[in-house]
């Protein structure tokens, strides 16, 4: 048997944050804050490995190109953009010879989650040099990786679930906090469709809470209870495996086609449902705490 | 000072970022008794302090990371924990993620390692792999013991995990794959029917059949494109990983070939 031609080595959350205090903060301008998402903010709570590209979001087109550029000048290149979101800037940066050796961007969401105050309020900021590492808490990673329905983001809330459970009332403030963003959008002009953004959020994350499985979902009731409940207020015609298996199988999902025309009532039942909603904690959602949840960023 | 504790704290500290109070927790161990080796560990020069911030209210974490000398401790004490283990009758290889890094699959974690028997292994968490013939023909390594390259894939097959399953699909290609010991390994672990899929799936020919009885790949079912479950259909494989995502593996390792 032939031996590899080289050994390669493990990466440790260790090298990531000897790569960045070391090699990118002195790259960078000024201060810059990056938040650390995905697999890579399950590798800093030291609940799970990951693959080896490292997730970093941006809350500012500045922070953005500022780290892009850092990287440049350390030898990473632009690889070809392949997930096309229009309202999400994501490059994928390369370079072979590096400890981290792919990292992926994306500014101002990643799949769409806000990076609100209430997203932010547990997080712990690492200083650096001049990057500031934010590494969300677990609850806020776990609401997260409810997005993408892959067969490893299925896995990694398996795991958290198995290691380190995440606390119900905080992930469903969580979920309510984003929820709130998309409706207050939707009175007022935007770019994007705040709709569908909702529809995204809600049907992923009943979705997410279907394929976790039975067993599972009876470690977290409350999570499970509230997506179904979130989901059904929706009243779509299609049950929701029949969602998974389009948000699992089409590259960029037409929520025209799977609303058929129900588009405007819906809209309108949604931006009048925040005032009369109850809160995760049972509590009232009254107007000057959306107007707060608004206001952030 | 405990060898057993120093290194646990070290590793903790090294395979993610942990505030004392995450430590505390972590370890199991006293508040009174990580506060003083992580202090001891201070002195040595093994771990240093990061005041860090938090967005909103409540006293700023410290966060304990190991410095050089701490990782290169940790890293020669790692290698004398898994000698250590291998002297004991016990078959020993270094685990998935130690193993895939060494052929070609790096993921960002905490070594393991593979034993044909729960056993206590230190800092290492353990996968238990109790078939023999996964344990023949292992390189051996300067930092030890690591599974053939058909071995490793044919226990990724059926590891249940899907980023070790998408590893198998790429290390499929690996120009360095001896088919015929493959096919021997995956009949022996019975795991044959998901190796045939992945190859079918990645585009490699094995050039052998399906065959009774039905096998599992992963532990949920997730839906899959109709083609790859077609495939898995015919290779009678249930709960099959997706196309989709060996082709984002396939992005983020390259292909083998």
């Amino acid at each position: 048997m032939a031996a590899p031609p080289e050994h390669l080595r493990t990466r440790t959350a260790a090298d990531l944050i000897r790569w960045l205090e070391r090699e990118v903060g002195p790259r960078l301008r000024k201060e810059t804050e990056a938040i650390a998402h995905g697999g890579t903010a399950l590798t800093l709570l030291g609940i799970k490995d990951s693959t080896k590209d490292v997730d970093l979001a941006f809350r500012s087109r500045e922070a953005f190109d500022g780290f892009a550029s850092a990287l440049g000048s350390l030898g990473f290149t632009r690889a070809a953009d392949f997930r096309a979101n229009p309202r999400e800037v994501f490059h994928r940066l390369q370079n072979p010879a590096s400890i981290v050796d792919v990292v992926d961007l994306r500014f101002p969401t990643w799949n769409n989650w806000r990076l609100s105050k209430a997203v932010l309020r547990k997080a712990v900021i690492l200083p650096l040099s001049r990057v500031r590492l934010v590494r969300p808490d677990r609850d806020a990673v776990f609401l997260f990786k409810t997005y993408p329905l892959r067969e490893t983001d299925i896995g990694d809330l398996r795991t958290i679930l198995a290691v380190d459970p995440p606390d119900e009332s905080r992930v469903l403030e969580l979920f309510e906090d984003q929820d709130a963003i998309h409706r207050s959008e939707l009175s007022v002009e935007t770019a994007h469709e705040p709709l569908f953004n909702i529809l995204e959020l809600r049907v992923r994350f009943a979705a997410s809470l279907h394929l976790l499985g039975p067993s599972r979902r009876r470690k977290i009731p409350r999570i499970a209870r509230h997506a179904r409940q979130r989901l059904a207020d929706l009243q779509l015609r299609h049950s929701l495996p029949e969602l998974i298996r389009i948000l699992r199988t089409a590259d960029l999902v037409s929520w025209d086609e799977v609303l058929s025309g129900d588009i405007e009532p819906l809209r309108a039942r949604l931006a009048k449902e925040p005032a009369r909603r109850a809160g995760p904690e049972g509590r009232q959602t009254d107007g000057r705490e959306l107007r707060r949840r608004r206001s952030s960023p | 000072m405990k060898h057993e504790i120093t290194l646990g704290l070290l590793s903790t500290a090294t395979y993610g970022t942990h505030t004392t109070t995450e430590l505390v927790r972590a370890s199991g161990h006293s508040p009174t008794t990580v506060v003083r080796y992580l202090n001891e560990l201070e002195d040595r020069g093994w771990m240093q302090r990061l005041p860090a911030e938090r967005p909103g209210v409540g006293r700023p974490p410290i966060l304990r990371l190991p410095t050089d000398a701490g990782l290169a401790y940790l890293r020669e004490a790692e290698l004398g924990w898994f000698r250590k283990v291998s002297g004991n009758g016990v078959r020993i290889l270094w685990g998935p993620v130690r193993a895939l890094a060494f052929w070609g699959v790096p993921f960002v974690g905490r070594p393991d390692i593979f034993a044909d028997r729960p056993i206590e292994a230190g800092p290492f968490p353990v996968v238990v792999e109790r078939s023999p013939v996964f344990y023949e023909d292992a390189l051996e390594a300067e930092d030890g013991r690591f599974p053939a390259l058909e071995s490793l894939v044919a226990w990724a097959a059926k590891s249940g995990d899907p980023r070790h399953v998408g590893a198998a699909a790429i290390l499929l290609r690996d120009p360095r794959l001896r088919v015929r010991r493959l096919v021997e390994r995956s009949e022996r672990m019975r795991t044959r029917n998901r190796v045939g899929f992945l190859a079918a799936l990645s585009g490699r020919s094995l050039d052998f059949e399906p065959s009774p009885p039905n096998e599992r790949m992963l532990d949920t079912t997730v839906p899959v494109e109709p083609e790859t479950e077609a495939l898995a259909g015919r290779w009678r494989v249930k709960n099959p990983i997706s196309a989709t995502l060996v082709k984002d593996m396939e992005r983020l390792y390259g292909r083998s070939s």
